[in-house]
């Protein structure tokens, strides 16, 4: 069905056409879809996001589209009737996502830590929950077992704590050496 | 684009000034956004939220990780919808009528899709800093509500009165007939509706619409009823007030769905109730005498539908619609002959109730269901009128205006006008299943269906079912039946035995006559020649309604030489059993050779045994046989047993007298009746009438049917003693001290289905069970009973 393609527009300029049904996971676009009236062959604009790392979002969703514990999330989500925050992603769903990591997730995953950190921000604009939380866990593990020094280096960090004050967090903080 | 965001990302001012645009021409256009606009704005807002600074010093507080950017966002658009739905306002405070309506109605569809928009639009700042912002106890709240609550209190303030006077203004004109614009008064209910919003609220509730709506139309409503015209000094004028009103129900029953909240419904339907109704009703009430009487069932059915509605509307109309089939039940039944023969009696009586009955049923059919087509219940009949039905025909089915005057006691004419139905009832059924009707077997089938549906009216149940057995008994032995399955499924109908053990016993009866027939085949069989044909019926005790014979008759000696070898055979086939002979009910059929005038070919009478016993005494035809003579010869008892020949001889009075009652024989001298001192002699010159194929000698004598009907009484009258006993115990072992009166009360009740106790007869029931110390007088107590176990 061709109506059912849409066109989105990257930060660059470069055009993605994709099927309705698979970009619906994003919020940001159901409810612009909802509210707006088009025109509809009008390329939707996202200055926020890349064409590659757009190219990797619709992938993702693409993969996710007829995933029926994925749909059984999406639609728990719209059953929530709460007034002011009703596309609400609430810490259950968070934990189901983290708990049914697959194979495939991790694969999509291996990327470099400037294309991750992308792919949050692509997922924190567009408003899908899912990727979102995917990827932090992914970050989450990049510093699992690392000490502060390590992870300082891992992601580029200069320390901004006078001496004293890195003296007294370590300080306050001693308890969990024995972690 | 993207670095013209960046730039104003972090300024407030600048982004305002973006969004105000944005918003302020969505507002302005009222049409839809495009999507570059949204994108724009919504990213606006995501930018703004998510800026964090570059060279941000040790100090700034937004270095705490608790810090949400999106305060001063929310102070602009607060600030702004405010202004805005407020001028808005005060636009419409300037407009009143419909005028008011059709720019609200217009702004409101505008502003409840703007809602949305703008709320999808601030999605990142409702999940974030306002979500923040709420669960810190802040009262900042989603934009969306954030819109409603305004708009809320800004009607509230400037336009709810004029608004509301103008929606009662377009109601008042649809109850007055002229036309109006629905839609601009639904969308007022409907934004009152949704304006169901409190800013401590999490859920919408319907309080506003409730408070702020529907209290106030509901007052209107009923004010605007109040002073309609209710002149109901007429029949006339009650009558078309009566249709004005049921259109009025309609037609506010179409106002409340098209333009109210389905809860209001019921209450403005209620309220319209109250002052159309119910404060006239005595008014309605009063034209159901006539309309009655003049059967105008349309109107009934009006009058009906509009009382059905109230509390206790429809009490006195039953009683009345009872009061009515008992006058036309009562004055039908007095106008027949009491003195036509029974069969002709029973006819008329069942005919004359079945007409009343039918008649009142119509009308419960035609004018007292629900006719609101958008009821749950449409179509269905009042239970209470058919109730009052029941009891209307069976008050005057049961009354004794059948009987003739009498002495009697109230309560024992009472119930002898309860037998009397039972009987003319059961008679009627006779007449309908005897072989002798010409009907056809549909015919008497349809006739019956009827008849069995009144039977449910009558009070003496027991009565009826003793007769139809009485009935049924005869019809059988005397083979007049249509046929075995015929009887049984008249038995299946509906109404036709209540009891299973009254089923059983008639079920058996037909059995039996089922099983006699294929004995009499293998009998005829195996007994060989006898020179006449012949069949027995072989029925089980005490399941027919038949006494055994008081006398010992001597069979001529043709019959006596095939009648010895039945109980040889018989008991060979079922060992043990005894088989009495019922002469008096048992048949012969002679072909009298020796009358003067030849008899034609297939001409032939019909006797009992007991007077061909008689007959065959005439060894020469022009014989005179003394009475002694022939009780003797027809007795197998010892002369010398006085008792037993006296009895006989009783038996064979009757036998005689039909015999000369129909012509067959001559009683010397002449006028004579049965008995010493008189002689019997052929009738040779007795003639069949032209084309008559049979004369039936043993027809049922006055006398002899009434002593039947005493045997059918005396048999109720010994059944209910024993249920009435049976039910006292029963009560007495469950109640263990009770007093009289309950007592009493309660037996009755419990006898109800089957007959009306009378009290008297209950009380020498309690003191026969006394005497057989199945309980006591109470010492404490007076009065009352005691059990004893």
């Amino acid at each position: 069905m061709s109506s059912n393609i849409i066109k989105l527009q990257s930060s660059e300029g470069s055009i993605l056409e994709v099927s309705q049904d698979v970009i619906k996971q994003s919020k940001l676009i159901k409810s612009l879809l909802a509210d707006c009236d088009g025109p509809p062959n009008e390329a939707i604009p996202l200055p926020n996001v890349n064409g590659p790392i757009l190219a990797r979002v619709i992938e993702f969703c693409k993969h996710y589209q007829n995933d029926p514990q994925r749909l059984a999330m999406n639609s728990s989500l719209s059953n929530n009737k709460s007034f002011e925050f009703n596309e609400e992603y609430d810490d259950i769903n968070v934990q189901r996502t983290i708990e049914n990591v697959t194979e495939w997730d991790h694969e999509f995953f291996k990327v470099d830590q400037g294309t991750l950190f992308d792919l949050i921000l692509a997922a924190n604009y567009l408003g899908i929950p899912p990727l979102l939380d995917l990827a932090c866990y992914s970050v989450a593990n990049m510093m699992k077992g690392k000490s502060v020094e390590e992870i300082r280096s891992t992601f580029n960090i200069k320390s901004d704590f006078t001496p004293e004050e890195e003296e007294m967090v370590i300080r306050d903080n001693s308890w969990c050496k024995d972690l | 684009m993207n670095s013209g965001l960046n730039d104003t990302s972090s300024d407030i001012n600048k982004t305002w000034e973006c969004i105000e645009g944005g918003i302020r021409n969505m507002f302005t256009l009222k049409q839809g956004i495009t999507y570059r606009d949204f994108i724009f704005l919504y990213t606006t807002v995501y930018n703004f939220c998510t800026y964090t600074e570059q060279n941000y010093s040790n100090s700034s507080p937004e270095r705490s990780a608790y810090f949400i950017r999106g305060k001063d966002l929310y102070l602009s658009i607060d600030r702004f919808l405010k202004t805005h739905i407020e001028e808005k306002m005060k636009i419409m405070r300037e407009l009143s009528g419909e005028k008011l309506l059709k720019y609200y109605s217009e702004e409101w569809s505008h502003f409840v899709k703007s809602t949305k928009t703008i709320n999808d639009i601030f999605s990142y700042l409702n999940q974030h800093w306002i979500k923040r912002n709420r669960d810190e106890g802040g009262d900042a709240v989603g934009i969306k509500k954030l819109m409603l609550i305004y708009w809320k209190q800004m009607m509230d303030e400037n336009i709810q009165a004029s608004l509301l006077h103008a929606v009662f203004d377009q109601v008042s004109q649809y109850r007055n007939k002229i036309g109006i614009k629905e839609s601009l008064v639904k969308d007022v209910t409907d934004s009152f509706v949704s304006l169901g919003v409190e800013r401590h609220m999490e859920v919408e509730t319907k309080d506003f619409y409730d408070n702020n709506f529907e209290k106030q139309f509901l007052i209107e409503s009923r004010a605007f009823y109040e002073q309609r015209n209710k002149d109901l000094s007429t029949t006339g004028r009650i009558l078309d007030y009566m249709k004005a009103v049921e259109d009025i129900m309609i037609r506010e029953n179409k106002l409340a769905d098209q333009l109210l909240h389905p809860d209001s419904k019921q209450k403005l339907l209620d309220t319209i109730v109250t002052v159309l109704i119910e404060e006239c009703q005595e008014s309605l009430k009063s034209v159901f005498e006539t309309l009655l009487d003049e059967n105008r069932a349309e109107e009934l059915l009006r009058l009906y539908n509009l009382l059905v509605r109230i509390n206790n509307g429809l009490t006195s109309l039953r009683e009345k619609f009872k009061q009515k089939i008992v006058e036309a039940g009562t004055d039908a039944i007095s106008r027949i002959d009491k003195g036509l023969k029974p069969q002709q009696l029973a006819e008329s009586f069942v005919n004359e109730s079945l007409r009343i009955y039918n008649e009142y049923s119509a009308i419960l059919n035609s004018s007292f269901y629900n006719a609101d087509k958008n009821s749950e219940d449409f179509n269905k009949h009042d239970t209470g009128f058919n109730e009052y039905l029941s009891k209307g025909i069976s008050e005057f089915l049961n009354s004794d205006i059948i009987l003739p005057p009498s002495n009697d006691k109230p309560d024992k004419r009472k119930d002898l006008a309860h037998k009397k139905a039972a009987e003319l009832i059961s008679t009627y059924c006779d007449y309908l299943l005897k072989r002798a009707s010409k009907l056809s077997v549909q015919e008497r089938i349809d006739l019956i269906k009827p008849v069995l549906n009144i039977s449910k009216f009558l009070i003496a149940k027991d009565m009826f079912a003793e007769r139809y057995r009485q009935n049924l008994s005869r019809r059988l032995i005397s083979n007049n039946y249509e046929s075995i399955e015929f009887e049984k499924s008249i038995l299946s109908l509906d109404g036709m035995v209540e009891e299973k053990q009254s089923f059983i016993k008639l079920d058996s009866m037909l059995n039996d006559i089922q099983i006699s027939g294929e004995f009499s085949e293998t009998l005829a069989r195996n007994i060989g020649k006898c020179g006449y044909d012949f069949s027995v019926k072989i029925l089980t005790n005490n399941r027919w309604p038949l006494k055994a014979d008081k006398t010992s008759l001597k069979l001529p000696e043709n019959l006596a030489r095939t009648w010895e070898k039945v109980p040889q055979y018989y008991n060979q086939m079922h060992e043990g059993r005894a088989l009495n002979p019922l002469w008096k009910h048992s048949k012969v059929e002679i072909v009298p050779t020796y009358l003067n005038t030849p008899i034609r070919k297939g001409q032939y009478f019909t006797a009992s045994t007991l007077q061909y016993s008689v007959l065959s005494l005439f060894d020469d035809k022009a014989q005179s046989i003394p009475w002694e003579k022939v009780i003797a010869d027809t007795s197998r008892s010892d002369p010398q047993d006085k008792q037993a020949i006296a009895l006989h001889s009783e038996v064979m009075k009757n036998a005689v007298s039909v015999l000369i009652h129909t012509g067959v024989i001559l009683p010397e001298p002449s006028n004579t009746k049965p008995g010493p001192d008189m002689s019997l002699r052929l009738n040779l010159d007795f003639k069949f009438k032209p084309k008559q194929r049979h004369v039936n000698l043993d027809i049922q004598l006055k006398s002899e049917s009434k002593l039947e009907d005493a045997e059918a009484s005396e048999k109720v009258e010994e059944s209910r003693k024993i249920l009435m006993q049976a039910a006292i115990v029963r009560i007495m072992k469950a109640r263990k001290t009770i007093s009289h009166t309950d007592l009493v009360n309660e037996v009755v009740t419990q006898l109800l289905p089957r007959f009306a106790a009378q009290p008297k007869l209950i009380k020498q029931q309690i003191e026969g069970l006394i005497e057989k110390e199945y309980m006591e007088r109470a010492k404490s107590i007076p009065d009352h009973y005691e059990y004893i176990s």
